[in-house]
């Protein structure tokens, strides 16, 4: 009797291999300090070779069809102006605790970007009124007020338009949304490779290693989203991409916007947000060109008489490239002027 | 770092299972998180052939997991399989906690006796006279009835 092949029989089954799982780890543990007493690894031959391989499998694991960006060539270049136009969107609770109802704050930002500063346009036509059908009759029943009372705060909610605002910033270190932010001429150095670029966008947000692993995983992604919508490389894009495929934690699924556009959707948790419970962040990005398309923080519980899968709160980008030209400053309206709030001092 | 992803990529599936064997599936992937993350952090001690070194990482987890839980919390229940197999695998956990771990190294996880030895931290030399001495024993264990064993 071969007693050694008999005895590799009574092995327990091995546990399937999640790979999202394991890349979720490697580009986790490889983000953290390693010791002060180290040197680089050399490591055998043969594991340098597996490296183009390494590369492709993460690409497969992510479902993704990896294609050269279809952007507009003039991306390649530092343009003088970059601008990103996004419609924002948020809903908020309010009125009597017992039946409350919910409003929906929307506005048009339009960001122009350059090595001397930005400009941020929050265009008129935004404002605050009653999200659904259901919402405006409790709305009318309250008596149509102009103000409510925020479910859970100590604010109110102005119901109405909210003006244009134009703010004005000389920073030069502004383009990324981050804790230590970038400057918007230095964002051609940031990596190009997936974990290099991972690694310098968990640098630049403060504490990042002292996070909670949902709120650490959410804001690397709002960086890495931010990477892609700003003036980078294809080799820049596509490792932001990759970053971004590292901290979904479901898979990608193929999603067509009310405006016809593509894209594919991953997941990563929400942090613990106001008024609302279960909450994920959803990320769409158009697979072909790296562009992303919308940012959603979506329910995954009926709550406050809105459905699973609404939407609390959304940034669509509705177009980002490079800029000729001024700022277009609405008529009548103050650079660094008053920005109104539709959220109230009670 | 692109080495210790490749690494990382070629021994996880391997690391696991061994993980997964000693501590159960439920705590497999943390262990072998953990694992990986103190590789990570002593990644100028890697050798060439990284598995073995990784293997003897997570035995310390996989200790120290034993020390903190309880034995059904680490140990998931075997499939039923035909009675051979379920003689076999009483008789190698009627054997000492050395023992199995000697024998299960070469039988479970494929490693060579200078791999195994290495994880155990010991010559090779001395491995095989800890195998040969673990298969003498195990030999003796299936010839002994099991309510015997169980004495």
């Amino acid at each position: 009797m071969d007693l050694m092949k008999d005895l590799a029989r009574t092995r327990p089954s091995t546990p399937d291999v999640d790979p999202e799982r394991m890349e979720r780890d490697l580009a986790r543990i490889v983000s953290l300090p390693r010791s002060s007493h180290h040197r680089e690894w050399t490591g055998a031959p043969s594991f340098r070779r597996l490296v183009p391989f390494v590369v492709a499998a993460l690409v497969m694991a992510l479902a993704i069809v990896v294609v050269p960006s279809d952007r507009p060539e003039e991306l390649a270049t530092t343009p003088v102006r970059w601008q990103v136009v996004t419609r924002k969107t948020e809903l908020m609770v309010v009125g009597d605790a017992a039946n409350p109802y919910v409003l929906r704050y929307s506005f048009v930002t339009d960001r122009w970007l350059s090595r001397d500063g930005q400009t941020t346009v929050r265009q008129g036509g935004g404002g605050v009124a009653p999200f659904s059908d259901a919402d405006i009759v409790k709305w009318e029943a309250a008596g149509k007020p102009g103000r409510a009372r925020q479910v859970g705060g100590n604010h109110d909610v102005r119901i109405g338009p909210v003006a244009a605002a134009v703010t004005k910033t000389h920073d030069a270190d502004f383009a990324i949304s981050g804790d230590d932010r970038i400057r918007f001429d230095a964002l051609r150095e940031l990596p190009t490779d997936q974990i290099p670029l991972w690694n310098a966008l968990s640098a630049m947000i403060s504490g990042f290693d002292r996070l909670p692993q949902n709120e650490d995983r959410y804001r690397l992604a709002l960086l890495a989203m931010d990477v892609l919508a700003m003036n980078t490389t294809p080799e820049q894009q596509l490792a932001a991409w990759r970053v971004l495929g590292g901290l979904f934690i479901r898979n990608m699924e193929k999603i067509t916007l009310p405006n016809g556009r593509e894209g594919l959707s991953g997941v990563v948790p929400t942090p613990k947000r106001f008024q609302f419970t279960n909450v994920e962040t959803q990320l769409i990005v158009d697979p072909k060109t790296y562009e992303p398309l919308m940012i959603k923080d979506v329910i995954t519980a009926p709550q406050h008489g809105l459905a699973a899968g609404t939407a609390i709160s959304s940034t669509e980008f509705l177009s980002l490239g490079p800029a000729t030209g001024e700022p277009h400053i609405p008529d009548g309206v103050v650079v660094n002027g008053e920005v109104e709030s539709p959220i109230m001092e009670r | 770092m692109e080495d210790f992803c490749a690494v990382y990529r070629e021994c996880y599936p391997r690391v696991l299972a061994y993980v997964a064997s000693h501590a159960g599936k439920q705590l497999a992937e943390d262990i072998t998180s953990e694992t990986f993350t103190i590789a990570w952090r002593k990644l100028g001690q890697m050798p060439s052939n990284a598995l073995p070194w990784l293997l003897g990482i997570a035995r310390n987890l996989v200790r120290e997991a034993h020390r903190q839980a309880r034995h059904d919390e680490l140990v998931d229940s075997p499939a039923d399989d035909d009675f051979a197999v379920v003689e076999l695998r009483e008789a190698l956990h009627s054997l000492s906690a050395a023992d199995q771990e000697v024998l299960t190294l070469i039988a479970w996880h494929g490693l060579t006796s200078a791999e195994a030895a290495q994880v155990l931290g010991c010559s090779t030399a001395t491995f095989f006279v800890r195998l040969h001495r673990a298969r003498r024993r195990l030999r003796s264990a299936l010839s002994t009835p099991a309510f015997e064993r169980a004495r």
